[in-house]
């Protein structure tokens, strides 16, 4: 998992100075929509522009205690692992490595977190639930 | 809104919807929910004098196989005896009050006590007291047999009950074998058992799964997978329905020109070609439940007593007091929920999965039985969904500021719950 995520090259997304302390803004990047958020006490993050809920955009989202709180129903996420921290979110987002390099913010466009197929699978059952 | 008219099958699963009782608007207390003292009332009134889930006979299929299941304070023993009959005793015995058996399951010829070796036969019987003589008031065996309690069985389960004047199952299961009997309940093999502690009161997750007002708030994906609205909702004596149509969208999701993805993976494992419904995603459900008859045969699958629908629609049923059954052709997802010994802010649930097996299959061994406690597993998504939510509803049920449950008509099965516990609470 690391080996592979390891060959993936860091690109450029953004200028360290597009964004002030505790903003975010989503940049297409290859394909992806890249969310990247200038955290209130310095340090950046980025993370793949989709909500676990509903799937909506989480731009312009509030960051509180080192967690990301979608602007539509207050799913909060933590921003090192991605974990869904509160309902209605249950399933984690994807968080992007995150490199800063001179004024350049550069990311690592790792494959997104995958939906489970069937929502009513459960681990460890065969088929379908 | 349309409604669609449910197709049944003539002597299957009826189908019609059941005339509704007017049960007024009353705000439900919260007490039910928080109080110990209305814990001890349910104890007394209500667990006492019900049927209960017990166990699978499968998890009993051999004489000497028992099984230990808790309820409240108690703690029961379930056997399978020589003749073949399951029989329930209160687990404890009679000389010091030591349990006769506390591990989950097991197997064995006489039911022996570990300590100090007092035996009893799998009728509880008692039939061996070491050094008898030296008790020297006598070991009258009326007085000190296993205390035997009234079990019965139907669809595949063992029943008890603790109360000794209950009507029979039968009649307490009122429609639930009328309508449930053509699933076949009994053929199906468990393939999950698993136990969760939930951290808030039994009836908080009798009713999560008894009302689908939070579908499109908290399990999104399901608005592709399921019509959330033209559900119909049937209140009997003591148990409730609804009947979920599967294979088609929730309206709000506006009209897709492609079958969504899942939607597509149940007709691609029955051999269908999703893309052949573009522009026609309404028609799946019904082509879907063709399919399935077709495909029935080949794959060792009987549903000569299930009508259309019933192959693709989730059938929901809720047994008075604790059993939620999502029940499709093929499957059954079933929940127990028992409450704590003591504390009304805990509850334990019971999560079972039992699969329809094709004509040729051999019944599987029962799978071993798993202990979690909240989060330490994920359940599935729709699981996880509906969970999340439940701690935080017992916390807020604490508050000064809360005063009980205002309930919605779509959420009426939870105020049918309610006035069913209180017909007991009351006597
Ligand atoms: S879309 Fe983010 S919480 Fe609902
Ligand atoms: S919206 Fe239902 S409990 Fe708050
Ligand atoms: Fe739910």
């Amino acid at each position: 998992m690391t080996d592979q995520t390891a060959d993936i090259p860091f690109r450029f997304v953004s200028k360290t100075t597009d964004l002030e302390p505790g903003k975010s803004r989503c940049y297409p990047l290859e394909g992806r929509n890249v969310l990247v958020i200038h955290m209130p006490h310095g340090g950046f993050k980025a993370i793949e522009n989709l909500c676990s809920h509903e799937k909506k955009s989480m731009e312009g989202a509030r960051i509180r205690a080192g967690k990301i709180v979608c602007p539509h129903h207050g799913a909060n996420f933590d921003l090192e692992t991605g974990k869904a921290m509160s309902a209605p979110a249950v399933l984690p987002i994807t968080v992007y490595p995150v490199k800063v390099e001179g004024e350049d913010v550069l990311v690592q466009l790792i494959e997104p977190k995958k939906k489970p197929g069937n929502p009513f699978a459960i681990p460890g059952v065969g088929g379908y639930f | 809104m349309g409604v669609t008219t449910r197709i049944e099958k003539p002597g299957g699963t009826p189908a019609a919807k059941a005339p509704e009782p007017d049960m007024g608007h009353a705000v439900i207390p919260k007490e039910r929910y928080i109080s110990p003292e209305f814990m001890r009332l349910e104890w007394a009134r209500m667990w006492t004098r019900v049927w209960l889930v017990g166990c699978r006979e499968e998890e009993i299929p051999d004489a000497g196989d028992y099984i230990t299941t808790e309820i409240g304070t108690e703690s029961l023993l379930i056997v399978r005896g020589e003749d073949g009959k399951a029989r329930t005793f209160y687990n404890v015995c009679n000389h010091r009050g030591n349990q006769v058996k506390f591990d989950q399951c097991g197997n064995s010829r006489t039911l022996q006590c570990a300590y100090h070796f007092w035996e009893y036969d799998l009728t509880g019987r008692l039939i061996n007291v070491p050094d008898e003589q030296d008790f020297t008031q006598g070991c009258p065996k009326d007085q000190l047999s296993l205390k035997a309690i009234r079990t019965e069985t139907w669809g595949g389960f063992v029943w008890y009950t603790l109360n000794p004047d209950a009507e029979a199952l039968r009649d307490y299961l009122g429609i639930i074998p009328e309508h449930l009997d053509p699933y076949e309940f009994e053929k199906m093999a468990m393939v999950m058992n698993l136990t969760i502690d939930w951290d808030c009161n039994w009836k908080a997750s009798v009713d999560a799964f008894n009302e689908y007002y939070h579908t499109p708030c908290i399990h999104p994906e399901l608005s592709y997978l399921h019509d959330d609205v033209d559900v119909q909702i049937d209140l009997y004596d003591r148990h409730s329905r609804y009947l979920i149509p599967f294979q088609r969208p929730a309206p709000r999701v506006g009209e897709l020109q492609d079958v969504p993805a899942i939607m597509a993976a149940d007709m691609v494992a029955l051999g269908m070609e999703p893309a052949e419904f573009r522009g026609r995603v309404d028609e799946v459900r019904r082509a879907f439940q063709r399919r399935k008859r077709e495909t029935a045969a080949g794959l060792g699958y009987d549903y000569s007593r299930l009508g259309d629908d019933q192959l693709s629609d989730d059938y929901h049923y809720f047994i008075f007091p604790n059993i939620t059954m999502n029940i499709f052709a093929d499957r059954l997802m079933m929940f127990r929920q028992r409450p704590h010994e003591t504390d009304p802010d805990r509850m334990y649930f019971d999560l079972s999965i039992m699969r329809r097996l094709p004509k040729d299959e051999a019944r599987p061994p029962v799978p071993d039985h798993e202990h979690v406690r909240h989060g330490e597993r994920s359940l599935g998504l729709v699981l996880d969904q509906d969970s999340v939510n439940l701690p935080h509803i017992q916390k807020g049920m604490h508050s000064m500021a809360y005063k009980g449950l205002w309930i919605s008509h779509i959420e009426r099965r939870i105020r049918h719950m309610h006035e069913t516990l209180m017909n007991y609470i009351a006597i």
